[in-house]
């Protein structure tokens, strides 16, 4: 337990990187559904669409938890002066890289899997290529330090408003599904 | 002592009574039940996106239903069978309404019946004394069924003969299944193809249904060198085509009697995973005729026609691989008396087309290929086969099913009883099928693509796009089977006629 303990980054340190990642992921799930209202407003009433709404943000919640872990993760991995002594800024640069790579992993999925397996080890380094450097560059020039600061603590707001309204949204989902 | 023969007046006057009957009897050769009021009960198999037109029933040149033809021989066969649709939200809620996609309002992706429209189903009617049951492997359609789920006993889950079984929306929210499918499912995990709301979930969806898709694949890559069928897009759920006739012999030979039985299969609809026999048994060379480009479609070069006829080939053979699957059902159901207690349908949902620059049906359009499907009717202890060939739609199944087991049709059913199972040969009858997703469920149909098929014509009108006039094709579909010549121009007066009719036919859904 002590060793865990020793290892896990501080909550302070994880806040501001769970809050980028609220900031991206939140931001996508609100722009994707943007995207289907129109067709939903032609078709359901006000009250359902909460209730999709309602439901996404439960995903999305899980969604942040589960990239989350695997910045954690990686803190427990690797050694403690690459990513655990410094998470809340080096995790905040890494929070947006692992969201666009998880995203662009999923859509070019298909594609993905059936490339030959030396072409997917190489977007496998191509990615680890892209963390470390946003890891350097946070680390080696102030400028960008001052932005993943900057990004982490302001993104802050984001997640008491999204962490509030998937609140509400969970209230919705357990009024539908125990009603 | 001999018994007297006392034959009254009365007598005389109710055998009478019975003499046009028995002349639909005959006009009907076997087909007509044995009395009306039967306790029969009717099982309705839908095959997803079946064109009629792909089908050697009806005339296709290639021999794609063989065994659907040996089904066809104690059946009564429609030949100009129309859906009210092109796609299955649309398509099957008319199958299940008897209602037109204007009354039922479920004319979008993943679209629902209107709430005050929900009452008005075939499962309701048929009534609580019989057992009802709903099986789909379609999401959309399964939406359908769980709108009807309070006029269903049992309603099998989508997964129940798949391969692949992990969890999915209907058992984190069993509570509330169309909101958790419209906004986890279609949103979440899968907004389009490859876009999602939730990449992080998707990602390890994809990765797991993946995983255990390619090991069956490898597992049964001797049977299905393609691939084994599996539902919409790369990573959903997949299952052997054979386990899911098998699970659906099995469902059949539960039912009690005067059941009904809605048995909704995914294939032959895309992605086609034809079996190794099938594979290549349509690599003929033989070519269709090359059609003008669809109507919003710019024209359409050779190599462009060739893209989309390339997936022909691979429709026809998994349309012979179901066929093959559907033979051995019938079978099953010959051996085990299922025919001689039930009406058995087999029909589709919506067609699909390869020509004209145009692939699949998830598009506007209204030609024959999308929207005309099969309808085979096989009647308890049929023998012999009736063919029917004035168009009927699929919004007269409902109806003729109820009159067929002596229920009342109700007055909101918009079809009308089928030649040959009760109901009058009508040529002159208009068959309507309408295309409006962007539409509102709650507001007059403004644009949309309807077609009329009266007599030898038909009409297709593109109406109400944005940025466009209306615009209007007319086929002569006696002399002009593949809708080759659009007679708009050439025939002002039949123009006019029907162009009037489907105006009026909107003014008054609208009204």
């Amino acid at each position: 337990m002590k060793w865990i303990r020793e290892r896990l980054p501080a909550w302070p340190g994880i806040f501001p990187v769970y809050s980028a990642l609220v900031f991206w992921a939140y931001g996508w799930y609100m722009l994707m559904f943007m995207f289907k209202l129109p067709s939903w407003m032609l078709e359901v009433t006000f009250g359902e669409i909460v209730a999709y709404f309602s439901y996404g943000l439960i995903l999305v919640f899980w969604d942040t938890v589960q990239m989350l872990a695997i910045l954690v993760g990686l803190s427990f991995v690797l050694p403690r002066s690459w990513l655990n002594d410094d998470f809340s800024v080096s995790g905040t640069a890494l929070a947006g890289l692992l969201f666009f790579w998880i995203m662009f992993a999923q859509f070019a999925f298909v594609g993905l899997v059936n490339l030959p397996p030396s072409q997917q080890i190489a977007v496998l380094v191509v990615a680890l290529l892209g963390f470390i450097l946003a890891v350097l560059l946070v680390r080696r020039f102030p400028a960008f330090r001052k932005l993943a600061v900057w990004f982490g603590s302001s993104a802050g707001i984001f997640a008491y408003l999204y962490g509030f309204l998937t609140a509400l949204g969970v209230v919705v989902v357990l009024i539908r599904n125990l009603s | 002592m001999k018994p007297r023969l006392s034959f009254t007046r009365r007598d005389f006057l109710k055998l009478l009574a019975l003499l046009p009957v028995a002349a639909m009897a005959k006009m009907a050769g076997r087909a007509l039940p044995a009395s009306a009021g039967d306790s029969h009960g009717a099982i309705v198999i839908v095959l997803d996106a079946l064109s009629a037109l792909n089908m050697s029933l009806y005339g296709y040149p290639r021999n794609t239903t063989p065994n659907i033809e040996r089904f066809a021989k104690r059946s009564t066969v429609y030949h100009a069978h129309y859906s009210t649709a092109n796609f299955t939200s649309s398509g099957t809620a008319s199958l299940l309404t008897g209602t037109y996609p204007w009354t039922h309002r479920a004319f979008h992706y993943e679209g629902l019946v209107a709430e005050e429209k929900v009452d008005f189903n075939l499962f309701r009617y048929w009534g609580e004394s019989s057992h009802r049951l709903g099986y789909t492997q379609n999401t959309w359609a399964d939406l359908l069924l769980y709108q009807f789920s309070p006029w269903l006993d049992e309603h099998i889950d989508l997964r129940a003969f798949n391969i692949e079984k992990s969890p999915f929306y209907t058992d984190l929210f069993h509570a509330d299944p169309i909101a958790a499918h419209k906004s986890v499912d279609s949103v979440a995990l899968e907004l389009e193809p490859g876009v999602s709301a939730t990449p992080a979930l998707a990602l390890l969806r994809k990765a797991l249904l993946h995983r255990g898709k390619q090991a069956a694949d490898r597992k049964y890559a001797a049977e299905y060198p393609n691939g084994i069928p599996q539902t919409l897009n790369d990573v959903n759920t997949y299952f052997l085509l054979e386990d899911v006739f098998d699970g659906v012999k099995k469902l059949t030979a539960s039912l009690p009697p005067s059941a009904l039985a809605y048995l909704h299969l995914f294939p032959p609809h895309y992605p086609f995973a034809p079996r190794r026999e099938f594979v290549d048994a349509f690599e003929d060379g033989w070519q269709p005729p090359v059609k003008p480009a669809a109507y919003f479609e710019s024209p359409v070069s050779e190599e462009r026609e060739a893209a989309v006829r390339s997936s022909l080939g691979q429709y026809d053979s998994y349309i012979a691989t179901v066929d093959e699957d559907f033979g051995n059902l019938f079978g099953f159901m010959e051996r085990e008396g299922i025919l001689d207690h039930n009406y058995v349908i087999l029909t589709s949902d919506h067609g699909e087309v390869y020509e004209r620059g145009v692939r699949g049906h998830t598009n506007q359009y209204l030609y024959e290929p999308l929207i005309r499907v099969p309808l085979i009717i096989s009647s308890p202890g049929q023998t012999s086969r009736v063919d029917v060939r004035t168009p009927t739609s699929s919004v007269d199944l409902a109806p003729t099913l109820l009159a067929l087991t002596g229920r009342p049709v109700p007055t909101e059913c918009e079809g009308v009883l089928l030649p040959g199972l009760g109901g009058e040969e009508d040529a002159q009858r208009s068959i309507f099928a309408i295309d409006t997703k962007s539409s509102h469920v709650r507001a007059p149909i403004r644009n949309a693509t309807i077609s009329l098929r009266r007599g030898a014509y038909k009409l297709i009108g593109y109406l109400g796009y944005e940025g466009m006039e209306d615009g209007y094709e007319l086929f002569d579909l006696q002399n002009d089977p593949g809708e080759m010549v659009n007679l708009a121009a050439s025939r002002p007066e039949i123009f006019s006629d029907l162009q009037k009719e489907m105006g009026d036919k909107l003014c008054e859904v609208n009204a």
